[in-house]
């Protein structure tokens, strides 16, 4: 991955779990708070609403006390009890109290839908607003008994008379001893009951107050629903713990199966379960919105961080970035490269080692590049020496071939030359004056020696082309061979010659064999007046042996050490035979065995002459 | 894994055998019983219909058969003979029956409001029976009419003879064409269809003027009571947990009648309005569902007694018991 994308996902990390702590905790608070408003909301509606109720009841209950209590409503009630319903009083008390006192109260203050006095003994209706249940019989009700000793509410009850719901508050009507004459009872509007119940004291759309009675039954009608009244059960679990006489709030489904967050009040004085819903979806709204508001300030606080990471990413990386290509292109050679760094961070101490680390490789290069030329120069050299070996060694086989060539084709004519030279002689040996016999002789005796140097030649020729393959060669029986060669030459000479004993070395033994007998032959010719004494030895040196054919001759002057070995050159002319070829012969095979070969002598005090052979080497055959 | 299975393979068996050797889990086969209905299947009984529907008889390992009423059949007898174990009866039949030495005993009081009112037109000026004096009523020939209204009469102190009283008609031909004053009906039944006709209607209840009267009981033999309470208070508890569904969702209610019930009564749109008008009647708002208060049976005993419909006098409290009422209950009455 780059840096860029890692820098961005590390800051949108870093950015995002504070973010999402935070935001979490602020909505978790927020819901709880709202969460709590709403239930402390329901709970006051419910004892705002519990409370009008009891004010309500209250009023319409001292209203009822009061007009029970006024003198008039005494004496015509008084006059109800007392006459038989067909008396003109009966009639004139029951107009007047019910014009002069239940429907002006009826119209003026509401709360009531019918009022009426009952007789005490039978509790029947003796006056009504309604003059329909005039003369029904109330014995059976609750609120005739109880209304007889003291105000009572009977909380709400089907009425099958009315064939509605009702709720019915009683007391009894005395007269100024305490005696009871009657029994007033007023039947409460239960929809003012609702109105006042179902009045919507905020902006809700869904907050829901209704009344249930111990039947699980709507007494108040609720928002969302009609003829509810004791008509429609209700067993959702605010009711339910509400009936249980507990006083609470909580999360369940309402009557229309809908979610909602409620609270119950149970009101035991009316044996009922007061109850505010709310549904869900709109109490929690506010936590909804919170929740968006939370994660829209988290998205935005995590885009932020994510340009923010991306910003720093990319500042860091640019000069990462051209430190790269740099890179690159002093990697693909351009030397001359440079990284442009102002700053003072990491990178830029990065940036200006590189351009240390560019201008340090430029001068090595630069080093690099002498000797590289160098070595050029000196394999020009070498191929050149090459050639010059090459060409060295082409013109000197082409001289050896010709030296041969030569050689063998001059003895041809030098053969014609000697032999008709010879025969002149013999033929004309009688006709021919003395003077002749000397230039015969003269002739003859050139071509002799003619012969004689173009042998020598053919055989140093032969040295470098008739040689054979090297082979261990036991220097003991090449001595021997060479000094049975020598014997004529040994014993008119009385030599003494002495050697020590001598290795086995790799060789052309033929070519060893002509190199002792060379040696040895100067050394027992060029003796003084004492008989030559010669001694050969051998000396192993690192990894060469070193032969040595030491003499007690004449010696050689050192000025002319190199000369000895050059073909046809002779110090001694007169004094000693010879053509000069033996040395030259001598160097030749010693070089063609890869050896050296050199001088050690004084004048007249004797000569060394030494030759060094590689050794051996063992197993590589 | 492996361990665990086997495991759990074993405690399955061991649990199923030993539970298969104790005798509570073994069901005995259902008590099965019989159950006569006062009238043909419709929403008067949903109650029943909803016990057996929810599975509350099977609950209590109870099979039931329901029995229609009609026309002909003696409902009293049916049950005195052993053909039903239990039967929904009016209360003056209960008390009759029992004057006549019948061994019946009301258990609960499923309508607690009689459905009987009498009606008249809203335009003729009758609103209480002091105004059936010198006009014409159906009321006889059903016993809900024929022994309330003489009753109420009574109470008031008014002279029947000073009524008319003709044949009650469940068609109400009469009534409709203003021959007939006022007519019996009821709440739950006949109430809707006059109502349906678009008359406008005055209604005069019975209990308005000290006539209370129980309508549906619920009624067993002495026997039943005595051999096999256990069984009483088992079927009392599922049927009054049904009636108790019933009034909570009325709607499921009528569905659940329906499955039941057959012609006429095939009619949810029926159904449906006589439940909404029986399910006071039931509820109340007072007590619970089925309770009895002594005063009441005695009332309804003085008025059969006064009526001369009792064959003999006997102690009212041997009609009816609240023993099972609360056991189910409790002692108190809500």
């Amino acid at each position: 991955m780059k840096l860029a994308a890692k820098l961005t996902i590390v800051f949108a990390l870093l950015a995002i779990v504070p973010i999402a702590i935070v935001g979490y905790v602020s909505y978790d608070n927020g819901k709880r708070a709202i969460e709590q408003e709403t239930i402390n909301h329901l709970i006051s509606t419910n004892l705002l609403k519990s409370s009008e109720m009891d004010r309500w009841i209250d009023d319409n209950k001292r209203d009822l006390e009061s007009m029970a209590q006024r003198p008039l409503v005494r004496q015509y009630t008084a006059m109800l009890a007392t006459h038989d319903t067909s008396a003109p009083a009966y009639f004139e008390a029951r107009t007047s109290l019910i014009e002069e006192h239940f429907k002006p109260r009826m119209e003026i203050a509401g709360g009531f839908t019918e009022l009426f006095v009952m007789c005490p003994l039978h509790g029947i209706i003796l006056a009504s607003s309604d003059e329909k249940q005039e003369g029904k019989y109330r014995d059976t009700q609750p609120y005739f008994i109880e209304g007889k000793t003291g105000s009572y509410v009977q909380g709400v009850y089907y009425s099958v008379t009315l064939q509605q719901p009702a709720m019915t508050i009683s007391t009894p009507v005395k007269d100024k001893q305490g005696n009871l004459i009657a029994v007033m009872g007023g039947q409460l509007d239960l929809n003012e009951l609702s109105e006042i119940i179902a009045l919507q004291s905020g902006m809700s759309q869904t907050e829901d107050t209704y009344l249930v009675n111990t039947f699980n039954f709507f007494v108040a009608e609720p928002r969302f629903g009609k003829d509810y009244a004791l008509r429609k059960a209700v067993r959702t679990e605010g009711v339910e713990a509400g009936l249980s006489g507990k006083d609470g709030t909580g999360y369940y489904d309402d009557y229309r199966g809908v979610p909602v967050v409620g609270a119950y009040l149970w009101l035991p004085e009316y044996q009922l379960v007061i109850i505010t819903e709310v549904d869900e979806a709109e109490a929690f709204a506010p936590v909804v919105r919170l929740g968006w508001t939370a994660s829209g300030i988290g998205a935005i606080a995590l885009i932020l961080a994510v340009l923010a990471g991306w910003f720093v990413a990319v500042t860091i990386t640019r000069p990462v970035r051209r430190l790269v290509e740099a890179t690159e292109d002093v990697g693909r050679g351009n030397l001359e490269r440079k990284v442009v760094t102002t700053g003072k961070d990491e990178i830029s101490d990065l940036s200006r080692s590189f351009e240390q680390m560019t201008k340090n490789l430029r001068e090595t290069l630069v080093s690099r590049d002498k000797l590289a030329e160098e070595v050029a120069e000196r394999k020009q050299a070498e191929e050149n020496l090459k050639q010059t070996m090459a060409d060295l060694e082409r013109s000197n086989a082409e001289l050896e071939r010709f030296a041969y060539i030569a050689s063998h084709d001059l003895q041809e004519p030098l053969r014609m030359v000697s032999s008709y030279t010879q025969l002149l002689e013999r033929r004309y040996k009688d006709k021919l004056d003395a003077d002749a016999h000397d230039f015969i002789g003269y002739a003859v005796n050139g071509a002799k020696r003619m012969q004689q140097l173009i042998n020598d030649l053919l055989t140093y020729s032969r040295v470098g082309t008739r040689g054979k393959p090297f082979e261990s060669t036991d220097c003991e029986a090449v001595l021997n061979a060479a000094l049975a060669n020598l014997q004529v030459a040994v014993s008119e000479s009385g030599a003494v010659v002495t050697h020590d004993l001598l290795p086995t070395v790799k060789a052309d033994e033929g070519q060893l064999v002509q190199l002792f007998q060379n040696l040895l032959d100067n050394a027992i010719k060029f003796h003084g007046k004492e008989p030559p004494r010669v001694h050969v030895s051998a000396e192993k040196k690192d990894d060469e042996w070193v032969f040595s054919v030491k003499d007690n001759g004449i010696g050689i002057n050192p000025q002319y050490f190199e000369r000895v070995f050059i073909i046809f050159q002779r110090l001694h002319r007169e004094e000693y035979r010879g053509t000069g070829i033996g040395l030259a012969i001598a160097k030749r095979i010693v070089h063609r065995h890869g050896g050296r070969i050199w001088i050690e002598s004084e004048l007249g005090k004797g000569s060394t002459f030494y030759f060094a052979l590689p050794v051996i080497k063992q197993g590589k055959e | 894994m492996k361990i665990i299975t086997s495991i759990s393979i074993i405690l399955i068996m061991f649990i199923s055998t030993i539970t298969s050797c104790t005798p509570s889990e073994v069901k005995p086969p259902p008590d099965e019983i019989t159950v006569q209905l006062k009238w043909l299947h419709q929403v008067q009984f949903s109650g029943f219909y909803m016990a057996q529907e929810k599975g509350y008889y099977a609950d209590e390992n109870i099979k039931v058969t329901f029995l229609e009423g009609g026309q002909d059949i003696d409902l009293g007898q049916r049950i005195i003979s052993g053909q039903a174990d239990f039967a929904v009866l009016s209360p003056d039949e209960i008390l009759m029956k029992r004057s006549q030495g019948a061994p019946l005993t009301a258990i609960a009081a499923i309508y607690r409001r009689s459905a009987a009112v009498f009606v008249s037109r809203a335009d003729s000026g009758i609103v209480r029976p002091q105004d059936f004096l010198g006009k014409t009523i159906a009321a006889s020939g059903s016993m809900d009419f024929q022994v309330k209204l003489p009753a109420m009469m009574k109470k008031l102190g008014l002279d029947i003879s000073k009524v008319n009283v003709v044949p009650f008609d469940t068609n109400y031909v009469a009534f409709v064409d203003g021959d007939v004053h006022v007519t019996g009906t009821f709440a739950t039944a006949g109430l809707i269809r006059l109502r349906e006709k678009g008359l406008k209607l005055n209604l005069i209840w019975p209990s308005d003027y000290g006539i209370h009267f129980y309508s549906d009981s619920l009624v067993t033999t002495d026997k039943m009571i005595s051999e096999n309470p256990e069984l009483v208070t088992r079927f009392l508890r599922a049927s009054l947990k049904g009636w108790q569904d019933a009034i909570s969702d009325y709607q499921q209610a009528v569905a659940t009648t329906l499955k039941y019930a057959t012609g006429v009564y095939a009619d949810q749109q029926l159904e449906t309005a006589m439940m909404e008008a029986l399910l006071p009647l039931v509820h109340t708002g007072e007590d619970h569902i089925g309770w009895m208060k002594p005063e009441i049976w005695q009332g309804m005993y003085d008025v059969l007694l006064d009526q001369g419909l009792l064959a003999e006098p006997f102690d009212v409290n041997q009609a009816y018991t609240l023993r099972f009422l609360e056991e189910i209950y409790g002692s108190k009455p809500r």
